[in-house]
């Protein structure tokens, strides 16, 4: 059997050099089936849809659907309905085992937390605005307010500097893994 | 399991699109590369290839279906080949070729290659082949791919040629033999076993 288009085109070649036309005309259909296969563009079968005015296989086309796709679908819906036939019975056993006293219960035990814990919270907050109170006066003065800005010139100068000296390494040629 | 041409062509003439999109895949690669091969140039063939097929839906209800549907439409794609290549000069490519100036024809990477080196093997042979292929009449081109690619019977050629019967086999025997010189010449060939190569010395 040809394995080789090299060898195909040689044993047809072979085949010519005898009197045997249909031994050759065979041969030569063989190195035509061991050609490399032409074809179109991936878009011709649309192009020629389009050019005709059909539906093309654009996003309102409803695409054929597999076997496998179908049984899917099926099977999801299946699934939901036995989800809803058995979640309104699980409520009710949970509300049944819960009981309204109980649920009563649990909400104002909520309420009387999230209370106690404001109260803690205002607390706090008291101790943290005095704490503010005491840094924004002592910042307002003009000795501390040209500290600070000395403070924030300095800090931006050498941001600049850092970021002009980093700048080689972001270059991709530096970062190439290979 | 493919439905046959018949009953796709009966669908199509009941309005159905995807029959007919069914048709274009079937065949767009038999009839584009039969157009290529004739005009030379792929961007061109797959024009007039779409030609082929827009012009086989609107002449569908035309046709006989007594008749092979396959046959009629590379009827169709023979007369739009030879009308276009009756407006232009065709291309002929010398058999040395160098690197600068390749054929127009872009071999399509084989999938089913068993390693690269066959590939590699196989794309510069089969371009040496098609530019043997090219040097022919178009009209000895064509019945050599209707004959040797499409497996089409004499008798269906010269139906999609509208050549007599036999010039059908002249053209195909004269395309054999031409071709078999120039690949002869071309250093391929049947190898001459050890006691002949002694004897030529």
């Amino acid at each position: 059997m040809e394995r080789t288009l090299k060898k195909a085109i040689n044993n047809w070649l072979n085949a010519e050099l005898g009197d045997d036309p249909y031994r050759a005309e065979s041969a030569l259909r063989r190195v035509f089936l061991r050609l490399p296969r032409y074809a179109p563009s991936a878009d011709f079968v649309a192009g020629v849809l389009s050019s005709l005015g059909l539906a093309s296989t654009g996003l309102l086309a409803v695409p054929r659907l597999t076997l496998r796709w179908k049984v899917a679908i099926v099977v999801c819906f299946v699934l939901v309905a036995l989800a809803g036939s058995l979640l309104p019975g699980m409520v009710g056993a949970l509300w049944a085992g819960l009981g309204p006293g109980k649920a009563i219960d649990l909400a104002a035990g909520l309420v009387v937390g999230l209370s106690a814990r404001f109260a803690e919270g205002v607390v706090v907050w008291g101790a943290l605005s005095g704490v503010a109170r005491t840094v924004s006066e002592s910042l307002t003065s003009p000795s501390m307010m040209a500290a600070i800005a000395a403070a924030a010139l300095i800090s931006a100068t050498a941001l600049r500097l850092l970021h002009g000296l980093m700048l080689p390494d972001r270059n991709p040629r530096y970062v190439q893994s290979n | 399991m493919a439905r046959p041409d018949e009953q796709l062509v009966e669908l199509v003439l009941r309005g159905s699109e995807d029959a007919f999109r069914d048709l274009v895949r079937r065949y767009q690669r038999p009839i584009y590369a039969l157009i290529l091969r004739m005009v030379r140039d792929p961007a061109e063939a797959e024009e007039l290839a779409q030609d082929v097929f827009i012009k086989a839906y609107r002449a569908l209800d035309r046709f006989d279906r007594s008749k092979k549907f396959s046959s009629w439409l590379f009827k169709i794609a023979h007369n739009t080949a030879i009308d276009r290549l009756r407006r232009k000069r065709p291309i002929t490519v010398p058999l040395e070729t160098p690197e600068d100036q390749a054929d127009p024809l872009t071999l399509i990477a084989d999938r089913h290659a068993e390693s690269p080196s066959i590939a590699v093997e196989r794309g510069e042979l089969a371009q040496a082949f098609e530019v043997a292929l090219g040097r022919l009449r178009s009209a000895y081109r064509e019945v050599m791919v209707l004959r040797f690619q499409e497996g089409m019977a004499y008798e269906e050629i010269a139906e999609v040629t509208g050549l007599p019967l036999g010039t059908v086999k002249t053209h195909l025997h004269r395309a054999r033999r031409a071709m078999a010189q120039e690949l002869t010449r071309m250093g391929f060939g049947p190898e001459k076993k050890p006691d002949e190569s002694e004897r030529n010395r």
